[in-house]
């Protein structure tokens, strides 16, 4: 049966509704002040999943990690009634965080400034884990000072590490990482779409898919992004304040020639 | 149609908590296995698994479970594998020469290739991709529809009479395989939304009859 035919390309890009969730709840707040509780996870997630989320990522953004319990408990719900891919970050700092959120049922686990300080996490989970569930998120800041023109930052964009962007992508995929989720704090609530740039950058420097984030304002930013090299999109605040919907964006991309999962 | 007893063999190999709740979902009545002997409590076998080959082998010999599921498998009683499940049954991985498969099926397990048809290949291949499935197959009434993949590696079966799926991702290969009751996925139904419910809902149906 096969035909060994020169093969098409049929893979789908993703778009990858994200929701942030503090104390194991849904808020909404721009810039992480105002937050608004707006609902449990599940109910977010199957929303999501219905309006038709390629995958879903849920972002801790609970400062005490005395939460902790509670947010794998709201992974563990999701799990149990949302079938598709679910990522999950936040607060992770060791290979036994790693094991608690897959265990509790999340498919992928991302990891930030914890890897910035500890590279050798991103090996250890893989080694541990597989590569495919390691998402080492990275947030990224234009600066002439390096030499791809982006520098890493940490602790929401306030602190510079003084790391290329390319050059820690290109080690993170060394060092077992299966994607890349890659955040433009310079666009990351502006709404004037994804830094193209810098997805284009990091795509092209690596052979790992690359979710590109920050900035999402039309469903046209999610098209020009996947056409620079992202193999998924993200975005929070226009789906949670329903700008715009999963499916325009998915339209948007079909109009464009991108070959999406239709639901 | 009686509801058949679905044992999840548990090898510390992944999401088991995710096909089981998908397979309870769908029907089934599903039990974990975490020792060989349970095997025999059940109508049909999963064997999940994300991860590294070599790991995966490693883990079935420790726990003696690779010859109960070999002669699982070649008595033909129903059995799925996914993912890792279905590279585990082939004769070795590129992805660790140094650790055997189980070798019920006759080929190799092969890692994607850098560059295809002039572009570089992003691996490892995540996302959701279709299926074209082999008429009057299990996933006959699949066909075309996406399924959530995640994996570097694809299985090359010597038999090609045994592939039930081929998908496309810089080439075309071996998605799923069916022999008999026997049926191997490279993808995650438990992660495919509806269609993967779907899926599993087959499955369960045809070891229900």
């Amino acid at each position: 049966m096969l035909n060994k035919k020169i093969a098409i390309d049929t893979m789908a890009a993703r778009v990858i509704p994200c929701l942030d969730v503090d104390k194991g709840r849904v808020v909404k707040g721009v810039n992480f002040v105002n937050l608004i509780d707006a609902g449990d996870p599940v109910e977010q997630a199957s929303i999501y999943n219905d309006e038709g989320a390629d995958e879903l990522v849920f972002l801790d953004i609970t400062a005490s990690s005395d939460y902790r319990k509670t947010v794998l408990d709201a992974v563990r719900r999701t799990a149990e009634s949302v079938f598709i891919p679910l990522t999950v970050g936040g607060g992770i700092r060791s290979v036994q965080d790693f094991r608690d959120t897959l265990r509790a049922g999340a498919d992928k686990v991302s990891i930030n400034t914890s890897a910035v300080e500890r590279p050798e996490l991103v090996s250890e989970s893989a080694k541990t884990c597989g590569s495919q569930c390691v998402v080492v998120a990275i947030d990224a800041k234009r600066n002439n000072k390096m030499p791809s023109g982006f520098v890493v930052v940490t602790h929401g964009g306030r602190k510079e590490r003084g790391i290329d962007a390319v050059k820690w992508a290109r080690e993170a995929e060394d060092r077992g990482a299966g994607e890349i989720l890659l955040t433009s704090m310079d666009r990351d609530g502006t709404k004037d779409g994804f830094d193209l740039e810098l997805t284009s950058a990091i795509a092209s420097a690596v052979a790992i898919p690359v979710i590109a984030s920050g900035g999402a304002g039309s469903p046209k930013d999610f098209v020009d992004a996947i056409k620079c090299g992202a193999s998924a999109v993200l975005a929070a605040s226009v789906f949670h304040f329903k700008q715009f919907r999963i499916c325009e964006v998915k339209r948007a991309m079909k109009r464009a020639g991108i070959i999406i999962r239709e639901s | 149609m009686h509801i058949p007893k679905i044992g999840v063999i548990d090898y510390e190999m992944g999401n088991l908590h995710s096909v089981s709740k998908a397979l309870l979902n769908a029907g089934a009545d599903v039990k974990i296995l975490t020792e060989p002997f349970e095997l025999e409590r059940v109508d049909c076998v999963v064997l999940p698994g994300v991860g590294n080959f070599g790991d995966a082998m490693q883990r079935l010999r420790e726990k003696n479970f690779e010859e109960k599921i070999r002669s699982w498998i070649l008595s033909k009683k129903p059995f799925l594998g996914i993912c890792l499940g279905l590279q585990v049954l082939f004769e070795f991985s590129e992805e660790s020469m140094e650790t055997k498969g189980m070798g019920i099926y006759q080929g190799s397990v092969k890692r994607f290739p850098a560059e295809a048809n002039g572009k570089k290949m992003i691996v490892p291949a995540m996302g959701w991709n279709s299926i074209s499935a082999k008429k009057n197959g299990i996933l006959s009434d699949l066909d075309e529809k996406r399924f959530y993949f995640v994996h570097s590696y694809y299985a090359e079966p010597h038999n090609q009479e045994v592939i039930a799926a081929t998908s496309n991702y810089g080439i075309e290969y071996c998605s799923a395989l069916e022999d008999d009751s026997i049926l191997a996925l490279q993808f995650h139904p438990e992660k495919s939304g509806r269609d993967g419910i779907n899926l599993l809902k087959i499955f369960i149906k045809r070891i229900g009859k």
